[in-house]
Order: C-alpha cells, then sequence, then structure tokens
C-alpha cells in the first residue's frame, strides 16, 4: 500500500511538471467530445426510436470516455516493465522481498491514477457546465452516485489487472509489441472505445456484457446515467468483482510459472 | 536508391523478432478492422443518417481510412518528431549530408503498418463493388483524384505538426484531432457534423475540399462539376506547410542534451 500510494504521489508530480501540456490534453479532450456528442446527435435525429439508451445517457457516456480516457486506456502502459523484463534488470526485483504481481500492478495503477487526478475533475466540471446537448447532468440520486463510484473504482482495479496480467504473459515471449498491440485492438473494440457498446447489435449484447473488457468502463457509465438500476446494478458489480478475481488467480499462476522458468542472459 | 537501403534494414530488424512481427500485423489489421465494424453496426441500427445510405458511408470511410493509412505508413516518424527532439535523434539527422524529411520518414519505417494499409485497400475495394455508384470515366477520375489529394493533406498535417513541434520541443497534443481525428471523425462526411466543422475544414484545414464536396458528386447528391476541381485548389495547402517546416527548421536550436 506504501509503494502503491508514493508511486501516485510521485506521477502527480510528474503531471504537474507538464501542466500546460496537460491543458493543451484537457482541451482536446473536451473538443473531441463535442465532436462525438454531435455525431450521436446526427444519429439521434435520423432515427431516434432505434437509440438504445438515452440521449442523456450517451452524453454521460461520452464525457467519462474523454474525462477517464488515460485512467481507463488500455494503450496506458507502464513501460519501464517491459524494458526490465527485456534488458534483464528484472533479476533485481526478482531478489527483492515482494510480491512481482502486486509491485507490477501498484506500478500501473500509480501510472494511471497519476496522470489523471488532475486531468479527470477539471473535464467533468467543464461538462457540467456545458450548454445543451452537450450537458452532462448529475445522477438521479445518491444511491445511485455511490454505486458509481464503487463501480468506478472496480473497473480500474480491473483494468489495472489486466495491463498485469500482460506484462505477465511478457515474461513468455520477451518482446511484447505484438502483445500490446493484439490486447489493445481487440480490447479498445470490446471496451467501448471503437462504438459504445449498447451501440452494438442486440443479439451480441450478452456476450459483449460477459467479457471482462465490459466491465471496465461500460458498466460504471451506464449506473451513472441510470441505463442500469435497482437490482441490475447488484449483478453487474458481481460481474465485475467476478472477472477482479479470476484475472488475479490466473495471473497468479502464470507468475510463479514464468518466475521459475526465467533465464537471465548476460551479465 | 537510399529508401531501398532503410527498407532492407527495416526487413532485418522484423526477421529477429518474427513472432511479434505477425502478431503486430494482425493487430494493425484488426484496429482498423474494428472502426469498420463499428460503422457497420451504427448504420445497421439506424439505417440512415444525414441522408446518407450504408453503402454510401462505408465508400467514404474507406477512402478516408485508405489514403490516411498510406499517408500514417509513410509519415509515421513525424508523429515521434517531439521524441526525435528530445533525445537528440533529430541533431544526429542534421548532421548528415541527406534530405531531412527522407532521413526522418526512413529511419522510422513500421513495416507493421503494412497490416493496416492492406486491410484498408481490401476493405475499399470491397466497398467500390459493393456501392450502387454509376461509374463514369469521370467518377473513377475523381476518386483517384481523392485518394492522392487526401494522401497529399495528411502527409502536410504531419509535417506541419513536426514544424510547430520545432518551436514547443515538446508534443502538441491538440494536433492529435487532426491526425487521429481526421480518421476518427473522417468514418462519416463532414456535413454530419454541421456547419461549423463543414467551414471549419473547407476553408482552415482542406479536408472537406479533397473529400466531402469531390465524394458528393460521385454519388450523384450533387451535380455540380465544380465539386470535381476543388481537389487541385487543396494542393495550395503544401505552401503553408512549407513556410511553417522551414520556418521551425530555421529556428531550431535543440533540446540541448
Amino acid at each position: 500500500m506504501k509503494t502503491l500510494l508514493c508511486i501516485i504521489r510521485l506521477k502527480i508530480k510528474n503531471t504537474y511538471q507538464f501542466r500546460i501540456a496537460s491543458l493543451s490534453g484537457v482541451i482536446t479532450q473536451l473538443l473531441w467530445g463535442m465532436l462525438q456528442i454531435i455525431l450521436f446527435k446526427a444519429f439521434y435525429e435520423a432515427n431516434p426510436n432505434a437509440f438504445p439508451i438515452e440521449f442523456n445517457a450517451l452524453v454521460a457516456y461520452v464525457w467519462f470516455q474523454q474525462a477517464f480516457f488515460s485512467m481507463l486506456g488500455l494503450w496506458n502502459w507502464n513501460y519501464e516493465i517491459f524494458q526490465k523484463i527485456k534488458n534483464g534488470n528484472i533479476a533485481y526485483d526478482l531478489t527483492k522481498p515482494i510480491n512481482l504481481q502486486f509491485y507490477w500492478f501498484s506500478m500501473d495503477i500509480g501510472d494511471r491514477i497519476g496522470r489523471t487526478i488532475l486531468k479527470t475533475p477539471i473535464i467533468i466540471v467543464i461538462a457540467l457546465i456545458l450548454p445543451e446537448p452537450f450537458r452532462l447532468y448529475l445522477p438521479e440520486n445518491s444511491a445511485t452516485f455511490l454505486a458509481y463510484i464503487i463501480s468506478i473504482t472496480l473497473g480500474t482495479i480491473l483494468c489495472s489487472l489486466l495491463s498485469t496480467f500482460i506484462y505477465v504473459l511478457t515474461l513468455f515471449t520477451i518482446e511484447s509489441d505484438g502483445l500490446k498491440l493484439l490486447y489493445q485492438s481487440i480490447g479498445d473494440f470490446l471496451i467501448g472505445n471503437v462504438i459504445p457498446l449498447p451501440f452494438f447489435p442486440d443479439i451480441l449484447q450478452p456476450i459483449i456484457i460477459a467479457l471482462p473488457f465490459a466491465s471496465i468502463a461500460n458498466t460504471p457509465f451506464l449506473i451513472y446515467s441510470g441505463t442500469i438500476d435497482g437490482d441490475k446494478i447488484a449483478i453487474f458489480i458481481g460481474i465485475q468483482c467476478f472477472w477482479i478475481i479470476a484475472i488475479f488467480i490466473i495471473s497468479k499462476i502464470l507468475e510463479k510459472l514464468g518466475t521459475k522458468n526465467i533465464s537471465i542472459q548476460g551479465g | 536508391m537510399i529508401i531501398l537501403n532503410y527498407l532492407k534494414i527495416s526487413f532485418k530488424k522484423i526477421i529477429l523478432y518474427k513472432k511479434s512481427f505477425y502478431l503486430s500485423l494482425i493487430g494493425q489489421f484488426l484496429v482498423t478492422f474494428s472502426a469498420f465494424i463499428g460503422v457497420l453496426f451504427m448504420l445497421h441500427r439506424f439505417e440512415k443518417i444525414n441522408g446518407y445510405t450504408l453503402s454510401e458511408i462505408l465508400l467514404f470511410f474507406s477512402i478516408t481510412l485508405f489514403s490516411f493509412s498510406i499517408a500514417e505508413g509513410v509519415f509515421k516518424g513525424f508523429d515521434r518528431f517531439p521524441v526525435l527532439i528530445k533525445q537528440g535523434t533529430l541533431d544526429s539527422y542534421l548532421i548528415r549530408p541527406q534530405n531531412l524529411i527522407i532521413q526522418v520518414i526512413a529511419n522510422n519505417l513500421d513495416l507493421t503498418k503494412i497490416g493496416r494499409v492492406l486491410q484498408s485497400l481490401l476493405m475499399f475495394i470491397y466497398c467500390i463493388f459493393y456501392s450502387d455508384v454509376n461509374w463514369s470515366v469521370l467518377k473513377m477520375f475523381t476518386l483517384l483524384l481523392i485518394i492522392i489529394t487526401s494522401c497529399l493533406i495528411f502527409s502536410c498535417l504531419y509535417i506541419i505538426y513536426a514544424g510547430i513541434c520545432f518551436f514547443t520541443l515538446d508534443k502538441v497534443e491538440i494536433f492529435n484531432l487532426l491526425t487521429q481525428g481526421s480518421r476518427e471523425f473522417g468514418k462519416y462526411p463532414i456535413d454530419v457534423y454541421g456547419d461549423f466543422v463543414l467551414k471549419f475544414s473547407t476553408f482552415f484545414i482542406p479536408f472537406a475540399l479533397v473529400q466531402y464536396y469531390p465524394y458528393l458528386y460521385i454519388i450523384d447528391h450533387s451535380d455540380n462539376i465544380i465539386f470535381v476541381t476543388l481537389p487541385f485548389i487543396s494542393i495550395l495547402f503544401i505552401i503553408p506547410t512549407t513556410i511553417i517546416w522551414k520556418l521551425g527548421l530555421r529556428n531550431y536550436q535543440s533540446s540541448g542534451s
């Protein structure tokens, strides 16, 4: 836990150093989100009945995608870890009395939180005061908001666990470029970055929702807007917990196998 | 030819990590393929947007994607320009007796991008057969013109980005809106995004001149023959590009490390 907090603090300092760049990132994100909303507005006007969720729910979905762009971005890697595996410096980590999986997980999630903690609130606050049709609405009641906070926390943990899974897999492949790209391209589609998941054909919905990627972003975003409500909230949070435990166990086993067979070349 | 030499070296680099190369190739293929599926899902659900049908949207998107993939494949090095500046790699290019643009392109070739170009080419061919355009010689000529000038505009954007980086010495995120954004939002004809975006991309960054207006002529949404000549006007975009690049290069003072 101490490691985790320390990493987050360092990352925030780093982001603060480059605050002009962060600001330019915020503007980019805002414009990007507005263009997305204009596009969906055009679809909405073409055929309002075919719209799978309420328009306000879509607006919230788009803004959260932008606000959590780095935090839940599958492209957001900790390159240090890949380098360590490739150049053999991982040998030092193996001699330390730390849990490798947890150490990598802390580094990854610390990186994510540190990078976003300044940007996310700014984007959300601006989205709250934008004029129609861009305005982000507050959730219906505080219970919904609480469920949203729990769900987005679980989503972030799951996202970092999945990254950790890829770091562990790299123990076997050594070169990571192909693995990363494959994971990103499939994941980006299934997480809802190409089109929001509710817009997938209805037949595919149950399958998409059951996959781990849907639990990262789609679940909290839809809980916020009330699209997922009542008893369904418990089920969706249950799916999130299931994947967190499952991915944790699988990477743990792989880590054991990987570190047993690892061979460090050279000096 | 020096470019061929560079290509040979890039190939040799790949052969060292074959498995990773194949995975990257598949990954690149999937990036564009999923974008295609996304558009398909949206149009399947809504059937029409702003009066465009599925086949019209798909052809438009495939044209954008194809030309963008080519430009991105060649000019990817310019996307990494801030890194080149910070690491001092650019300085080592500058002392060599070879054109700087060629060096940046050739030293940063990423052959996995072939997967992307190939995918977009397949999609483009498929969409041409799938669409119900009444082809004429003039329309085919227009199509060719759209692709060439789109490549040109995308390439200019990359060079402008590099030119600006000479001053900022750091990445300019807002530029992603023009490079990555042009692919993301180029899925649909520009008028979908409303009047302001259409005007912006007509008079400021001439996306609409090379894609939107001539495309209207191809799908018979307009019979205004002037639209076919608009891509030629967009060639003027080279002038500001050259100015920004030259100005940046002259003012470049290295990152100092």
